[in-house]
């Protein structure tokens, strides 16, 4: 299968671990990296509306200059031991894409003629998703399968921003949902489920880089048994879950503490659908 | 309470403090150096003096604002004198020796006040006088549940009369009067049918056929909510509701409330209704509340804090610290140039709304 990636920027560790994963997979052809530049207006735009300003600049700055006191430190830790552990010691895309002998394109966005031809151009099976910003139709119909996607929270219940976070906040254990992107939001069909645990003394930002791990580790597994799983995707309907938005700072602190005295009481997943949500 | 919103609450009590009228202890309506002279200060505000009762009463129980018990007292007794013969409470801002007309709007609104301190006092002469004023409104109303009569544009009975039957239903729940029930009912079903498939409700601003600014939009759907869980009665919920939460999405996609919208959900976009945001958080507060549905806690705080940001915290004109414009920037189209009682108000309640929903999820 002819594999492409997409990363939001150079140094996305998240999307480096990603092209180490997936190059190791026998029936896996990795074609094509897609990096959407960094620097655009509009990209600087979308950040600051979606951010804030001081948070965005923050954000920015971590990526360059990364501050071990920063809470993002405590995010990315997980996903640098990730490289570590699996002897991928790639600085940025780029150097991966070289060594590694995959072609790398630069976009102004994943929705770009030049994206949606280099797509084509490479006969690409599958667009794995590793950041980038939002697709449209046209990309997303570019390849043969479509756009395969981690989402943090458990689908079809929670989708959209901070969904970790929102499962933890209804009391239900972390799981990534796997899945193929189609024009809504994290409505695609389902691939696969991977629930994991948390640790006692976990906090919101560990939790955050655990999940990318996760995600990683997820994604990795889907494209090595594709078939398998799109075989037997599960297909969401609209009404079955709901749209959640970014989390308020007092809704991540009330989150906090409760995961300082309470993680254990979390549901599964399935118990939850269970309880909250009536099956047509 | 978190310490910036306990700071903005302090602010907006000793600001609602400030627009008491030293004459008639009711609350100005507003203040303004360009339309109120070079004093600031208009004439007290029946209306919004009504409904501002069961914000102090609120804060002097739960809130440790002491003093306000006694001044929310002052305001109900000042309120008692204005009411008509027939029942009726007078509407606009008051100034000694004007005529005032009748209103169905204000004397709605001046229910909630005379509701609250009879809850709070047990004295009979609030309830009578809320009943007088419910009862002028019931035979008042047209036979298609409206009001053609002392409306604030002639003949047109906009859909933020939703807040009218709230009060009508107040006092029915504690008269049991069924014909105030079918009164506010008939209003709200003739409302209700003016729903668009897209949830937005016509004629919810204060002109037929045109825009409507987010406080009247805030009112109609608060009108709803209210209602329903007065009488628990699950679609006049959903008619609020999914307004509601219509706004709810374009607020987290857009990141900001418009100061007016269309009834394509379609907006002006260049100022905001302050006012309108402490409102629509409340309403937002409520859904929460009865769903348990954090999204709209969370739309709730961001919403508030739009207000917090834009709430005076400091000027050498002590009448502005605490206040809130009506618009922002403060010369839009909503109460341009000036610092409405209401606005105040109603981030006053969103504020300490928010904290009981905070301490409701914490407790879950």
């Amino acid at each position: 299968m002819r594999v492409a990636l997409t990363a939001g920027y150079a140094r996305s560790k998240h999307a480096i671990a990603l092209m180490g994963m997936l190059k190791r997979i026998p029936s896996v052809e990795v074609v094509l990296l897609l990096q959407v530049k960094t620097f655009t207006i509009k990209r600087l735009t979308q950040l600051v509306k979606l951010y804030g300003v001081s948070n965005a600049i923050q954000k920015f700055k971590n990526i360059f200059v990364p501050s071990p006191d920063h809470e993002l430190a405590d995010e990315t830790r997980y996903i640098a031991q990730f490289l570590e552990d699996n002897d991928i010691g790639f600085s940025s895309v780029n150097e991966a894409c070289a060594r590694l002998g995959v072609r790398c394109t630069r976009v102004e966005s994943l929705n770009s003629d030049a994206a949606v031809a280099a797509i084509t151009e490479n006969d690409v099976d599958l667009l794995v998703y590793a950041g980038g910003g939002i697709l449209r139709k046209n990309c997303i119909a570019a390849t043969r399968y479509g756009v395969l996607n981690a989402h943090s929270g458990p689908l079809p219940f929670f989708r959209g921003m901070n969904c970790l976070e929102w499962t933890l906040l209804h009391g239900v254990k972390p799981q990534v949902t796997v899945h193929l992107i189609d024009t809504g939001v994290d409505t695609g069909p389902i691939l696969n489920y991977y629930p994991w645990e948390l640790d006692a003394n976990d906090t919101i930002y560990s939790l955050r880089g655990k999940s990318v791990v996760m995600e990683v580790k997820a994604l990795t597994d889907v494209v090595s048994r594709f078939d398998h799983f799109f075989a037997g995707k599960r297909i969401q309907r609209r009404e079955e879950g709901k749209q959640f938005f970014m989390m308020h700072p007092f809704l991540k602190k009330n989150l906090s503490e409760k995961l300082s005295r309470n993680a254990t009481s979390l549901i599964p997943y399935e118990e939850f659908e269970k309880r909250h949500f009536v099956k047509a | 309470m978190e310490r910036s919103r306990q700071k903005s609450l302090d602010l907006s009590i000793q600001w609602l403090l400030k627009s008491i009228d030293p004459q008639t202890g009711g609350s100005r309506a507003n203040y303004s150096l360009i339309f109120n002279g070079l004093h600031g200060w208009s004439g007290p505000y029946p209306e919004t003096t009504g409904y501002i009762i069961p914000t102090f009463l609120k804060a002097a129980t739960d809130y440790r604002y002491s003093e306000l018990d006694q001044r929310a007292r002052t305001m109900a007794e000042w309120l008692l004198t204005l009411q008509f013969d027939d029942g009726a409470f007078p509407g606009n801002i008051y100034y000694p020796g004007i005529t005032l007309e009748k209103s169905i709007f204000n004397t709605g609104q001046i229910i909630l006040g005379m509701t609250a301190i009879y809850d709070q006092t047990n004295d009979k002469r609030f309830l009578t006088s809320a009943d007088r004023a419910a009862q002028w409104l019931a035979s008042n109303q047209a036979q298609d549940g409206s009001w053609q009569k002392f409306n604030y544009v002639k003949s047109f009975s906009p859909s933020y009369y939703s807040r009218v039957s709230w009060p009508i239903l107040k006092v029915y729940a504690r008269t049991g009067n069924e014909v105030l029930k079918q009164c506010a009912l008939c209003n709200l079903e003739s409302i209700h049918a003016r729903q668009l498939t897209n949830g937005f409700i016509d004629g919810a601003g204060f002109k037929p056929g045109s825009y409507a600014f987010l406080h009247t939009v805030a009112y109609t759907i608060r009108g709803f909510l209210e209602s329903s869980l007065i009488l628990n009665d699950d679609t006049l919920w959903n008619v609020g509701y999914v307004f509601a939460e219509k706004l709810m999405h374009q607020f987290e996609l857009r990141k900001r409330l418009y100061g007016a919208y269309y009834p394509d959900f379609k907006g002006i976009k260049w100022y905001q209704c302050l006012t309108g945001n402490a409102q629509i958080s409340i309403i937002w507060l409520k859904i929460f509340f009865k769903t348990g549905d954090p999204r709209f806690l969370n739309a709730a705080h961001k919403a508030i804090d739009t207000v917090v940001a834009r709430q005076v915290k400091s000027s050498i004109n002590p009448n502005l610290i605490g206040g809130i414009a009506g618009s922002s920037p403060v010369f839009g189209r909503y109460m341009a140039m000036r610092y409405p009682n209401w606005a105040v108000k109603f981030f006053a309640d969103a504020l300490m709304l928010e904290h009981e929903a905070s301490k409701k999820l914490t407790s879950n």
